[in-house]
C-alpha cells in the first residue's frame, strides 16, 4: 500500500510536461525581479546602501558586504535577472537572480514582506527548473546550432510552484477566517474609517462613498474577501473551478494593485498564475510560444 | 537532446525529487504556522492582517537621569535618520501598523537595541526606552514601554 503510493507520487513527480507555462512564468517573474531590484540599485548607486540605517539581520555568520560589493552585487542580481526573463544562460541567471534577491532578504528583518518571501520562494523554484528550453535565446541559439532543446521536463516544478502559487491564497485567506476582527468587518472597516477624508473627496460617486464607509458594509465585505481568497486557493486545483479562480484572482490583484502600497505582489501574483495554463494552450492561441518538435503525446494529462 | 523516460530515472533522482519537493511543501507550512506568533510573520503571508494604530514617545534616558525625547536631533545624530524605516519614522505621530502592532513593536523594540548600539559619539545616553501607546483594531488603547539594552559608556 504504501510502497504504491510513492511509486504514484514518484510517477506524479516524473511525468513529462511542457516545459512552455514554467517558461512564461520565468519571463514575467525575471521583469519582477528586475522591477524588485531596480530601486535598490538605483539607491545604492546614489550611496544609500542601509549601512548606516536600523538593519536587523536574520543570522549573524551572513556576511554583510561594505558599501561597494554590496552596489556591485545588486548590479549583478540586476543584470541576471533580465537576462533570466530573456532566457539567456537562463540556469545560471535563474541561479544568481535568486540568490541576490534571498541574499537582501536574509540581510535583514526590515527586508521582509510578503511580496518579497513570495519573490524568493518563486524564484527558488525557477532557479531548480529547467525553464530556459522553450520561449529563451538559449532555445533559440540550440534550434539555430540543429540541436533544439528537449521542449519537456519533469512535472514537480510545476506542481511546487502550483503549491505556492495556491498557497498564498490560502495562508491569508486562513488568517482573515479564524480572526473575528478580521471575518467581522473590524479591520477593513477600521483601514477605510481612518482614510474617511480621504475617501470622501475621492472620485467616489457619494452613495458610493457613503457605502465604503458604511460599517455594516464591512461585515459582509470582509466574509466575501475571505471566502474569495478561499475559493482562489481552492479552485485553482480543479479544471471546472480553474477558470473562475484565475478570474477572481486576477480581480484581486488588480484591485490590491490600484488601492494599496504592495510594491511587487500584484504583477509576480499575476505572473505567476501563468502556471496554472493548460501546456496545450500556448499552441492552440498564442503560436509564438510553440516549440519544434512538440508534440500533443508529449504532454500528459494530469496537469490540465 | 532526448529526454529520459520516467523509468529510466535512477534512484538517486528520484529520491532527490522526493526530498526536494517533500521539504520545500514542509518549510513552506511550517512557516505558515509559524506566523501566528512569529512577530515578523516571515512567509506566513497574512496579508493585511490588522487596522491597528500606535504612536511613541521615545526618550534617551541619560547617565544622569534625564529623559531626553528623541524628537530633537542629539549631536549628529537624528531618529529618522537612523531608524526611519518600516514605519518608524516620526513614531511620535500615530501610524497605521502596517504588518501587525506586535510586528511594529518587534521592529521598534529591535530599532532601540541598534540606535544605541549605533551611536558611538553620544557619551550621555544610558539607554533608550519608548512609551507606546497603541489600540488593535480600535479597541481601547493600550500601553507597552520598551527598552534598549543599556550601553556601554567609557
Amino acid at each position: 500500500m504504501m510502497e504504491r503510493m510513492v511509486e504514484r507520487f514518484d510517477a506524479l513527480l516524473a511525468e513529462r510536461v511542457s516545459v512552455r507555462s514554467l517558461a512564461v512564468v520565468r519571463i514575467l517573474v525575471g521583469a519582477v525581479a528586475t522591477v524588485h531590484l531596480w530601486p535598490l540599485l538605483r539607491s545604492a548607486l546614489a550611496g544609500d546602501t542601509d549601512v548606516d540605517r536600523f538593519r536587523h539581520p536574520y543570522a549573524s555568520w551572513l556576511p554583510e558586504l561594505s558599501p561597494t560589493p554590496f552596489t556591485v552585487l545588486l548590479a549583478v542580481g540586476f543584470v541576471a535577472s533580465i537576462a533570466m526573463s530573456v532566457g539567456l544562460a537562463t540556469r545560471t541567471s535563474s541561479i544568481t537572480t535568486f540568490g541576490v534577491v534571498a541574499y537582501h532578504l536574509a540581510l535583514s528583518t526590515t527586508h521582509m514582506h510578503n511580496n518579497r518571501a513570495y519573490l524568493v520562494s518563486v524564484l527558488a523554484i525557477l532557479a531548480m527548473a529547467p525553464s530556459g528550453r522553450a520561449v529563451s535565446l538559449d532555445a533559440r541559439r540550440a534550434e539555430r546550432a540543429g540541436t533544439p532543446l528537449d521542449p519537456t521536463m519533469a512535472a514537480w516544478p510545476l506542481w511546487l510552484l502550483r503549491f505556492q502559487c495556491a498557497v498564498v491564497y490560502a495562508a491569508s485567506g486562513f488568517s482573515k477566517l479564524i480572526d473575528p476582527d478580521w471575518f467581522g468587518g473590524a479591520v477593513t472597516w477600521g483601514r477605510v474609517a481612518a482614510q474617511e477624508a480621504m475617501v470622501r473627496s475621492s472620485v467616489l460617486p457619494s452613495f458610493l462613498a457613503g457605502l465604503v464607509l458604511d460599517r455594516n458594509v464591512h461585515t459582509f465585505a470582509a466574509k466575501f474577501i475571505v471566502l474569495t481568497e478561499l475559493f482562489v486557493a481552492c479552485g485553482l486545483w480543479w479544471r471546472v473551478t480553474r477558470r473562475c479562480a484565475v478570474a477572481a484572482a486576477v480581480v484581486f490583484h488588480v484591485m490590491i494593485g490600484l488601492t494599496a502600497d504592495v510594491q511587487v505582489f500584484s504583477y509576480l501574483g499575476l505572473a505567476v498564475l501563468f502556471v496554472w495554463a493548460p501546456p496545450t494552450m500556448w499552441d492552440r492561441r498564442w503560436p509564438m510560444f510553440q516549440n519544434r518538435g512538440m508534440r500533443e503525446s508529449d504532454i500528459e494529462g494530469s496537469m490540465t | 537532446m532526448v529526454a529520459p523516460s520516467a523509468a529510466a530515472v535512477g534512484r538517486p533522482r528520484r529520491i532527490g525529487r522526493r526530498v526536494v519537493v517533500i521539504s520545500f511543501v514542509a518549510f513552506q507550512l511550517a512557516f505558515i504556522v509559524r506566523a501566528y506568533w512569529a512577530p515578523h510573520r516571515e512567509f506566513g503571508y497574512q496579508m493585511f492582517p490588522e487596522a491597528s494604530t500606535w504612536r511613541a514617545d521615545i526618550v534617551r534616558v541619560t547617565t544622569d537621569g534625564r529623559r531626553v525625547p528623541i524628537d530633537d536631533d542629539w549631536g549628529d545624530y537624528r531618529w529618522n535618520d537612523l531608524a526611519g524605516v518600516r514605519g518608524l519614522a516620526f513614531p511620535w505621530r500615530e501610524h497605521h501598523a502596517d504588518a501587525g502592532i506586535d510586528n511594529q513593536l518587534a521592529f521598534l523594540d529591535e530599532a532601540l537595541d541598534w540606535v544605541a548600539t549605533n551611536t558611538p559619539d553620544d557619551l550621555e545616553t544610558s539607554y533608550l526606552q519608548a512609551d507606546v501607546t497603541s489600540s488593535r483594531n480600535g479597541r481601547p488603547v493600550e500601553t507597552t514601554v520598551l527598552r534598549s539594552e543599556p550601553r556601554d559608556l567609557p
